[in-house]
């Protein structure tokens, strides 16, 4: 088990983890620019910078690709971290005195105008469009070029690249603006003949062929629009988990590419500008069959932290608590009358209530989805099995599902843990639910004719 | 033919000392890149010709640069009987004279330097060589203590029979023959010795973090990007004496279980490579790189790859970045090259000085090597001394050796007698030294309490007639040209120093730009992503503090005293 010392909190780390992921996971925010949650770490920007003492030695680290080390101190706010940023932060003014995001960060670090001699560049060079276009599309039709200040981002001599495939993601990544996806690109793909015209979600991979409705005219595509709110992030994101499966297991557990998931094991789906939660496969196989749940009322209000729903099964309950704020407008109807659904199909008929959401693109933003969830899921794997191996007689092993009465077996108090060190990570407050069943007898439900 | 055993290599071995004391005359000219600029070519081939024309029972060979760049073309004329003796700035006239003297049985003075080990020659003293110095005691030679350098200039370095009769691969022997590779690397963290590529990192703890990773495919680099401006040690000893290097590369892959090397060579030294590609098929051709190395079962591949042609190419991960075909920009670490290098392998990169020290501390063990130089750095280390001094060139010592010995008795002093100003210790990072304080150590721990470094042992002069914001606006520049452009403190920052130098320079500035360039300056040490960044704002920091009058003229009287 990984703890370190972030600004005089004791924190445990994922394995594997960064220091930035690790701050934010405690709620301590560092200011970063050319960071991406999806992306490998760049270290371009040097915001995210942290005073790191390990072994009796202080050093400056990039929070965004120093790990998260057992036992290290790191302080994020120190006199000589914030004098540095508040520099980083004008020398990046005087490069692009006009670009909002860069007057906004700027002004987030108490910087309100620049001293030194300004050039009008839109572009910060954080290098997001070539890394994504190179290590999330894999396509590289755009690099760098050039060396110090004569650097910018392009295509081989400036000339419209053969290789782009047109998915826009380095004009999506893009922070100023600067890079702009040209339409004779989008354009060119149109003018090819038969099997050779493709529409960009085959140029991406995503879909081996297609009859298009809208004459090949992406930006008139209404799934494209579809895919940008399922990932609340461009699609492009969603390619490599696209490109292998749809569905894959980690560590046993099964992962969905088109689901944002919580750390505390809720995910959300974005429907019609709502947000449906579930439990996922993680929760389902340690509870084994559900028998009992219960729900906060329909209409109303959920926070972030509050809880979502209680279940039991195995003689043992569960607590989970929303990632989302919002109202609450559905509860499946059907988890009121069979609570075993949410068992049986957890990510699909099982699925539990659906918000309202305030903000629904914040709240996706900190959610996990693709590489991160991956990640996210590996390492909930590999401390559960830990856990279970340390702390119980059982012998289980990896990717191997764990058995239906796994809960049957525990102790109280192991199972209080499990509850406290999975489930529990997002709790904010207590509120009691009550089984729907039992506080709204209401009208019971009618089925539908049939 | 492949040299399979010991004999193999004591018949070589003789090969080469014959060859190193020839029956006849030979007339041996240097033949580097230095050499070639000043017409050593167009003095080979003409010596060609008129031996051809005459009928003359000479031979004519080649020798590599011996660091003095501004002698050459030198030549080196071996007699029977007689110690090698080392001709400066020869011409095509001058060789037609030498010649034509020794027919006369006399021996040229002129344009002789000194003798070249008159002690490896027995016997009485010879009278026509009275007056004439050995190497030893003569400048620029005097006081040095040529380990690296020894056969630079003296022997021909695409011989392996010259270089075998000066001890050459027995080390590499030795080791594959008697010693395990932990043995090595245990030799090599004995020895104390320290990367000299700059960072000043112990080799041997290196090696044995490599050695130690699990990975089927390593590799050793060899670092010959030798950007520091004023640089040329490296190119000397590739250059001067190839094979030296590549033993100490194939002892570095024999100690870390590597078989794969490279050499990530400079851009703008088309000449070493050529050289370099020739000097590997030789050694291949002997069996001292390739498959079975000296009859051994270990087997090793080197490649020459032609650099980027920028300076933080010289970076050890821009190298391996630029190596894989990418843009040369530094990687975050961690991982390490040990852990993660080239392809994501474990590699090493160590420079071409580092390595060269290989050879001489497996033949002569760690402890040996270990008997020169401070508590804290061991062996001598190669200072490459340029400016405003009367003999620029190559002078090897231990480490730890004056600073003002170095330059006044051993490189001459200033230039006509004018007065030193500064002196800068590791360009392009150093600082510069005010010209009263060079009674100093030249150690990397010496010139680091001093907020300095020792860097790869580039000493820049310069005298009185030196501006000092000039010079740093200069240096600055350099940064500026050279920085890769990935992180905002070095891409930014240090052009905005610049912009502030340049402002004070042309006098367009107040007391207070100073101020903040130490404000920017501090940030960009802190903060930037590899050591160009980092390093840029220390010498300009020091440079205000030390030269206070030339800012402060630049500042009042709105422009320089020292240049009009
Ligand atoms: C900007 C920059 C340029 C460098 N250039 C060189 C170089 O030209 N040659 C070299 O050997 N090392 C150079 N280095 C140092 C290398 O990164 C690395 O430390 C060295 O090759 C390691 O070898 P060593 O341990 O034998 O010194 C440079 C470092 C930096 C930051
Ligand atoms: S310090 Fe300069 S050279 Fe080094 S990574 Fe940053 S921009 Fe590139």
């Amino acid at each position: 088990m990984t703890t370190l010392e972030i600004d005089g909190k004791r924190v445990e780390a994922k394995e594997g983890a960064t220091i930035l992921k690790t701050a934010q996971q405690v709620g301590i925010q560092i200011p970063n620019f050319c960071y991406h949650k999806d992306m490998e770490p760049y270290g371009g920007c040097r915001l995210c910078m942290v005073e790191v003492t390990e072994n009796n030695f202080t050093r400056l680290q990039p929070s965004c690709a120093y790990p998260a080390k057992n036992n290290i101190v790191v302080k994020t706010n120190t006199e000589r971290l914030v004098k540095g940023r508040k520099l980083i932060a004008e020398l990046l003014l005087a490069r692009c005195p006009n670009i909002d995001s860069v007057i906004n960060l700027a002004d987030s670090l108490g910087v309100k105008k620049s001293r030194f001699s300004p050039t009008d560049s839109d572009c910060v060079l954080c290098g997001l469009c070539v890394r994504v276009c190179r290590d999330v599309a894999k396509v590289r039709a755009i690099d760098f070029v050039g060396r110090g200040r004569n650097r910018r981002p392009a295509t081989p001599f400036d000339m419209p690249s053969e290789d782009c495939i047109g998915c826009g993601s380095c004009a999506f990544v893009c922070p100023t603006g600067a890079m702009k996806m040209e339409y004779e690109n989008a354009l060119r793909w149109r003018k090819l003949p038969g099997p050779l015209r493709k529409c960009r979600y085959m140029r991406m991979g995503f879909i081996s062929h297609k009859v298009c409705p809208n004459d090949f005219q992406c930006w008139n595509c209404e799934v494209d629009q579809r895919m940008e709110d399922l990932g609340a992030s461009h699609p492009v994101f969603m390619l490599k988990e696209a490109r292998a499966k749809e569905r894959e297991k980690i560590g046993g557990f099964e992962i969905l590419s088109d689901r944002l998931y919580d750390e505390g094991h809720i995910w959300v789906k974005r429907i019609n500008g709502l947000a449906r939660m579930g439990i996922d496969d993680f929760t389902r196989q340690i509870v084994g069959l559900v028998n009992d749940i219960k729900l906060p009322p329909v209409n109303s209000f959920i926070s972030k932290g509050d809880p979502l729903c209680i279940i039991s099964g195995n003689e043992k309950t569960f607590h989970l608590y929303s990632p989302i704020e919002g109202k609450i407008v559905d509860i499946n109807p059907d988890i009121i009358d069979n609570p075993s659904l949410v068992s049986m199909a957890p990510h699909g008929r099982g699925w539990i209530l659906s918000v309202e959401p305030s903000d629904i693109v914040q709240a996706s933003k900190e959610l996990l989805s693709g590489r991160s969830a991956i990640e996210w899921l590996r390492h909930e794997s590999h401390k559960l099995y830990d856990f279970i191996r340390e702390e119980t007689e059982l012998d289980l092993l990896p990717d191997k599902a764990i058995p239906p009465d796994f809960a049957t077996t525990l102790k109280k108090d192991i199972w209080n843990k499990i509850d406290k060190t999975f489930f529990m990570v997002r709790q904010k407050r207590r509120v009691e639910l009550h089984s729907v069943g039992q506080t709204d007898p209401g009208p019971k439900k009618i089925p539908d004719s049939s | 033919m492949k040299i399979k055993t010991m004999g193999d290599l004591d018949k070589l071995r003789e090969a080469g000392l014959k060859s190193l004391a020839p029956k006849q005359l030979k007339i041996s000219i240097s033949m580097s890149t230095c050499g070639h600029a000043l017409g050593a070519d167009i003095l080979y081939h003409e010596l060609v010709k008129e031996k051809a024309k005459q009928g003359l029972k000479i031979s004519i060979g080649q020798t590599g640069c011996s660091g003095f760049c501004n002698l050459e073309p030198m030549a080196v004329l071996r007699l029977h009987g007689r110690p090698p003796l080392l001709y400066t700035q020869v011409t095509v006239k001058k060789v037609k004279r030498i010649i034509q003297d020794i027919k006369r049985k006399k021996i040229t003075k002129q344009g002789l330097l000194c003798t070249i080990g008159s002690d490896s020659v027995s016997g009485e003293p010879d009278p026509a060589l009275n007056n004439i110095p050995d190497y030893k005691e003569v400048s620029p030679f005097k006081d040095q203590h040529r380990r690296l350098l020894e056969n630079c200039g003296i022997i021909n370095p695409l011989s392996v029979s010259e270089y075998v009769a000066m001890e050459g691969y027995s080390a590499l022997y030795k080791a594959l023959y008697q010693m395990d590779p932990e043995v090595v690397v245990d030799e090599v963290i004995q020895s104390g010795l320290r990367g000299r590529g700059g960072a000043w990192f112990p080799t041997g703890i290196k090696w044995d973090m490599a050695r130690k990773a699990q990975h089927k495919e390593k590799f050793v680099i060899c670092n010959a990007d030798e950007g520091d401006p004023g640089a040329f040690k490296d190119r000397t000893i590739m250059e001067g004496n190839p094979f030296k290097l590549f033993e100490g590369i194939v002892l570095a892959g024999y100690a870390i279980g590597s078989h794969q090397g490279l050499i990530y060579l400079r851009e703008e030294y088309p000449h070493t490579y050529e050289f370099l590609n020739d000097a590997v098929y030789t050694a291949k051709r002997y069996g001292l790189l390739g498959k079975n190395i000296l009859g051994s079962n270990f087997n090793f591949t080197l490649k020459i790859i032609r650099g980027g042609g920028s300076y933080v190419c010289g970076e050890e991960t821009a190298l391996m970045d630029s190596l894989e075909g990418e843009m040369g920009d530094p990687r975050l670490r961690p991982p390490f090259p040990i852990e993660k290098g080239l392809w994501e392998r474990p590699t090493i990169v160590n420079n071409v000085e580092t390595l060269a020290n290989i050879p001489h501390i497996i033949e002569h063990g760690g402890e040996s090597y270990a008997g020169i130089g401070t508590e804290k750095a061991k062996g001598t280390k190669i200072l490459s001394v340029i400016g405003k001094i009367k003999q620029p060139g190559l002078y090897e010592v231990p480490l730890g050796t004056n600073l003002e010995h170095v330059i006044f008795n051993m490189a001459g002093g200033p230039l006509n007698g004018s007065q030193i100003k500064a002196v800068q210790v590791g360009s392009p990072f150093g600082n510069f030294l005010s010209g009263e304080k060079l009674d100093i150590s030249l150690d990397p721990e010496t010139l680091r309490s001093m907020g300095s470094m020792i860097g790869s042992g580039v000493i820049v002069v310069l005298n009185q007639d030196t501006c000092l914001v000039d010079i740093l606006l200069h240096t600055l520049s350099f940064f500026v040209e050279e920085s890769c452009g990935k992180c905002v403190p070095c891409r930014e920052g240090v052009f905005q120093m610049k912009e502030i130098m340049t402002a004070i320079y042309e006098g367009r500035s107040t007391m207070e730009d100073l101020t903040s360039l130490h404000d920017i300056g501090g940030m960009i040490k802190d903060f930037a992503l590899c050591a160009l960044g980092g390093g840029a704002p220390s010498l300009i920091l020091n440079g205000i503090r030390d030269f206070r009058k030339d800012f402060e003229a630049h500042i009042t009287t709105g422009k320089c005293s020292w240049t009009s």
